[in-house]
C-alpha cells in the first residue's frame, strides 16, 4: 500500500503522496492549521502524487478552503489527476477551489479549473462504455460488432461502438426512425431478429442493414428503474446468432452500460413526459410574450425586461412563468397591473 | 465584474445539491425559464469549468430559487444583477 507523506515548503506548499484516508487526514488539518497562523495568502496543496482520497480527506479541504475564506485567504489545488477532479467536482468543491496547473502559464493563472474537469467526466463514461461494448464484442462470439446507443433530450445517439460499421447501423436506424436499437429504447423490451433478410417490422431501415452484410440483430434495453434509457445493440453477419446464452450475456452487459451512465448523471433528462415538455415550451413562449411587453411598454432592453419580470415574480412571491401568464393574460384584456 | 467580485458561478452547485435536483431537472427548470443553454453546458457552470454570462447564472439561479420556494425558503441563492440594477 503507498505510503502517505506530507511535505510543506516555506512558501506554502503542501505536498502530499500516497493513500490520504481517515488514519492520515488529521495530520492534513494540523498541517493547514499551522499555516494559517503564518502569513500566507496563498496555500498551495499539491495531490499529484496522492493514489487515494476518501472523504475524511475531501472533509479537511473543505473546512480548510472555509476557514482559509473567513481569512481572506485562497487554497489552491494542484496537479489534480481525473479522479481527483472528479472527486473534487462531486462534492462540490470545484467551484470554491483554485485548481492550479504548474503546466499553465505561471503570469497567468487560471481563475478557475480547466475545461478538464467537465471533459475528464465524460471520458470516463465514454472510456468505460467503450470498455463495455468491447467486453461485449469479444463475449458474444457471434458478434460482428457492438453498440450502446441513448436518448438524449429526446434524440438517440451512440455512446461507444465496437466499430465504424456498427456505428453506420445505428444511425441508419435514427434517420429512417425505425429499427430495433430504437425499439428496445422506446419499448424496454429486448428485440432480437433472428433473420433480417425475412423482416418485416422495419421495412426502411432491413435493407440498409443487409446491403452491409447484417443478418442478425440483438437490443437490449439499458434500464434505469423501470425506465427504458438506451440500448445495447449486438450485430451479426451470420443468421440466427443470437439464442438465449447470448440473450443473458447481453442483458449483463446492458445492465453495466446502464450502471455506467445513471451514476454519470445520464437519463435524467429524459424522465420528463411529452407533456412536461408542453408544458416548458408553453412557459417559455409566455415568459418570452411578458418581456416582450416589458420591452415595448418600459422602452428596456431584453436582459432589463428579463430582470424586471424576475424581480415582480419575486415580489408576487409567484413563478416567474405564472407571473408571465397573469401578465399576458391581463394585456389580452387590457387590464394591466404594474410590474413592481 | 469588479476585481474583488465572487465568482458568477459561486455557490449554484451547492445550492442544486441542497434542493436534490438532477443536472437534468435543474436544466428542464431553466429550460422553461427561456434558458438557452444546453444541459451539458449547465453541467460545466455548475462545476466550474465553464462560465456563464451573468444572464445565464441568474436564469440558473432563478430556477434554483424556485424549486427553494417551492421548499418553503425565501429566495437564497444570489443575483449577479441584483448589484447593477436598483
Amino acid at each position: 500500500m503507498p505510503i502517505f507523506s506530507l511535505q510543506v515548503s516555506d512558501d506554502g506548499v503542501v505536498v502530499v503522496s500516497g493513500d490520504l484516508d481517515a488514519t492520515n487526514a488529521p495530520s492534513l488539518q494540523d498541517t493547514f492549521d499551522d499555516l494559517s497562523n503564518r502569513a500566507h495568502q496563498r496555500v498551495v496543496l499539491d495531490v499529484a502524487g496522492l493514489t487515494f482520497l476518501d472523504s475524511s480527506g475531501l472533509r479537511v479541504i473543505a473546512a480548510t478552503r472555509a476557514d482559509f475564506g473567513r481569512l481572506g485567504r485562497s487554497l489552491a489545488i494542484r496537479g489534480a489527476s481525473t479522479p481527483t477532479r472528479r472527486l473534487l467536482a462531486m462534492a462540490g468543491l470545484v467551484p470554491l477551489l483554485e485548481i492550479d496547473d504548474p503546466d499553465d502559464d505561471p503570469l497567468h493563472p487560471p481563475a478557475r479549473s480547466s475545461i478538464d474537469t467537465l471533459a475528464g467526466t465524460s471520458e470516463s463514461i465514454d472510456l468505460a462504455l467503450e470498455h463495455v461494448v468491447q467486453l461485449a464484442a469479444v463475449a458474444v462470439a457471434s458478434a460482428h460488432g457492438v453498440s450502446v446507443s441513448l436518448e438524449r433530450h429526446g434524440r438517440m445517439m451512440t455512446a461507444a461502438s465496437s466499430d465504424a460499421a456498427v456505428m453506420r447501423m445505428d444511425q441508419d436506424q435514427y434517420a429512417t426512425g425505425e429499427g430495433p436499437c430504437l425499439s428496445a429504447a422506446a419499448e424496454g423490451q429486448t428485440f432480437s431478429v433472428g433473420a433480417l433478410s425475412e423482416e418485416a417490422r422495419w421495412p426502411s431501415f432491413a435493407p440498409l442493414a443487409l446491403e452491409e452484410g447484417i443478418a442478425s440483430i440483438l437490443s437490449t434495453p439499458l434500464m434505469n428503474g423501470d425506465r427504458p434509457i438506451g440500448a445495447l445493440n449486438i450485430y451479426s453477419t451470420s443468421t440466427h446468432a443470437f439464442g438465449p446464452p447470448e440473450e443473458t450475456l447481453a442483458q449483463l452487459f446492458a445492465s453495466h452500460a446502464a450502471r455506467i451512465l445513471v451514476d454519470g448523471g445520464f437519463g435524467s433528462v429524459g424522465i420528463h413526459s411529452d407533456q412536461d415538455v408542453q408544458d416548458a415550451l408553453f412557459r417559455r413562449k409566455v415568459i418570452a410574450q411578458a418581456q416582450g411587453v416589458l420591452m415595448e411598454r418600459l422602452s428596456v432592453t431584453q436582459a432589463e425586461a428579463t430582470s424586471i419580470l424576475h424581480r415582480s415574480a419575486r415580489y408576487s412571491e409567484v413563478t416567474v412563468a405564472a407571473y408571465a401568464i397573469e401578465m399576458v393574460r391581463s394585456v389580452d384584456t387590457h387590464d394591466d397591473p404594474e410590474p413592481s | 465584474m469588479s476585481g474583488g467580485a465572487p465568482d458568477p458561478a459561486d455557490g449554484l452547485e451547492l445550492a442544486r445539491l441542497e434542493v436534490g435536483l438532477s443536472v437534468g431537472d435543474l436544466w428542464f427548470r431553466y429550460f422553461s425559464l427561456g434558458g438557452m443553454s444546453s444541459a451539458l453546458e449547465i453541467e460545466g457552470y455548475l462545476a466550474g469549468a465553464l462560465l456563464p454570462s451573468n444572464q445565464t447564472r441568474d436564469l440558473i439561479a432563478v430556477a434554483l430559487n424556485e424549486r427553494f420556494a417551492e421548499l418553503g425558503a425565501d429566495h437564497p441563492v444570489p443575483y449577479v444583477d441584483d448589484d447593477q440594477i436598483g
